[in-house]
């Protein structure tokens, strides 16, 4: 009896592990640097929406725009920074953050691991 | 058969499953809480187990894959089970699925009801399961809707996920026609997605088209180009680079390449650097990307460098 009653819970588990499945996989802190010598910090949910962290000592400047930025199943990533910045990149399923950053007429690299997951 | 045998193995493999790949208990990473927490559940933390399974009882009907299926067979079915969902994330990719599947029959219809969903968030999450599937099948229908958005968030995100769909289908033509847009927020960064990608999907059409537009915008969409490349070819990225006539731009997608080989390939790196001349622009390229994995090795370096002004100029690149 015990163990149909297991059955029954692990089915149910089972079916709900597919909710997971997508862009979740990408989720965690990825730290990493741009061209241009800052150092960044991205959080990324579960929900597949992105938040940008400097470490100048400004809070939020140049954090990104959680509406604004999105991953979808594939990893790719479009972002956008509160002062207008573009990003797009890529996130790897093995925690590799590339992207580039087009400010203006220039366009550098963001290059970025995940630290924790 | 061993039937208890099997009967474990299966329940096994899918507790396994499980959490591998569970549902997020909250939409902030890291805070799952520690192996010790989990295994020592507490009387609330076991009502609320209860609470969840239950929900999970429910909600494990409508998968969001099985949304999306459902939606393009019957969108009011589809609707119905929608109204039923509690959980936000599942209902965030409810509204993906249903849109997606929906507007493969009849986006105009989704396009309407997205209009008319009272929260800006599930318009948001609506219109990112419309536009890619919308786009590739007529992408100057879904531009029309699009650009008639009111600007703001949801116009904006549309715009970019359109570029993103229509460079895969048809990246000379998505490139051309965002360049004639009225200049916004989504058109940047639509052109922003769309050189990035054309560049990693075919790049020799691409750097040949890029590079014989004659709008004054060319050598910045080149450059975004390029720099893009770097993440999938960096020795390809500095072989095009020669088609700037601007030394500084040059130079600059030189830094980019060898930075991005840097990560992986420091010594490949160096060889290529010394082919260009070991500019400090390209060295400091070099000791950003090395330094990236392994900043120890990246400082070995710097300091045998025989130039010491340059080397505590590198050593500040990578401390800052």
């Amino acid at each position: 009896m015990k163990l149909k009653k297991s059955y029954i819970l692990a089915a149910v588990l089972a079916l709900s592990a597919s909710f997971a499945i997508g862009q979740a996989k990408y989720s965690g802190i990825y730290s990493g640097r741009i061209s241009n010598g800052d150092k960044i910090l991205i959080a990324i949910t579960k929900g597949g929406h992105a938040l940008g962290l400097d470490d100048g000592g400004e809070g939020f400047r140049d954090a990104l725009k959680p509406a604004k930025s999105t991953i979808n199943k594939k990893g790719k990533f479009k972002g956008k920074l509160h002062d207008g910045t573009s990003v797009v990149g890529k996130v790897s399923s093995s925690g590799k953050f590339t992207a580039t950053v087009k400010e203006g007429k220039r366009t550098a690299r963001i290059s970025a691991k995940r630290i924790l997951k | 058969m061993n039937k208890p045998l099997v009967g474990v193995t299966a329940l096994g493999a899918a507790v396994l499953v499980f959490f591998l790949a569970r549902p997020p208990a909250t939409d902030v990473p890291g805070t799952a809480g520690t192996p010790d927490q989990r295994e020592m559940p507490s009387p609330g933390r076991a009502t609320r187990s209860v609470r969840t399974l239950d929900r999970m009882r429910v909600e494990s009907r409508v998968r969001p894959d099985d949304l999306e299926d459902l939606a393009f067979r019957d969108s009011q079915r589809a609707l119905a089970e929608l109204a039923t969902l509690t959980d936000p994330d599942l209902r965030s990719q409810s509204l993906v699925a249903i849109s997606a599947g929906w507007g493969k029959r009849d986006p105009q219809a989704v396009a309407e009801w997205i209009a008319s969903l009272e929260s800006e968030e599930d318009r948001l999450d609506a219109a990112l399961g419309l536009v890619p599937g919308w786009a590739d099948s007529a992408p100057e229908s879904c531009l029309d809707w699009v650009q008639s958005r009111p600007p703001g968030t949801l116009r904006e995100v549309a715009m970019v996920e359109l570029a993103d769909a229509w460079v895969t289908r048809a990246p000379e033509v998505a490139f051309r026609r965002f360049l004639t847009l009225e200049n916004e927020g989504g058109r940047e960064r639509g052109l922003h997605v769309i050189v990035s990608q054309w560049a990693l999907d075919a790049p020799e059409i691409a750097v040949a088209s890029l590079s014989q537009d004659e709008s004054p915008r060319r050598d910045e969409m080149l450059e975004a180009a390029l720099v893009s490349l770097t993440n999938q070819d960096p020795e390809l990225a500095w072989k095009y680079s020669d088609r700037f006539a601007d030394a500084e731009t040059v130079e600059h997608v030189r830094s980019m390449a060898l930075e991005a080989m840097a990560e992986e390939r420091p010594q490949d790196a160096l060889r290529w650097a010394a082919t260009g001349g070991n500019g400090e622009v390209l060295l400091a390229g070099i000791a950003r990307g090395w330094a990236l994995n392994d900043e120890a090795a990246a400082t070995r370096w710097i300091k045998s460098l025989p130039d010491r002004e340059l080397a505590a100029r590198l050593t500040k690149e990578i401390s800052e």
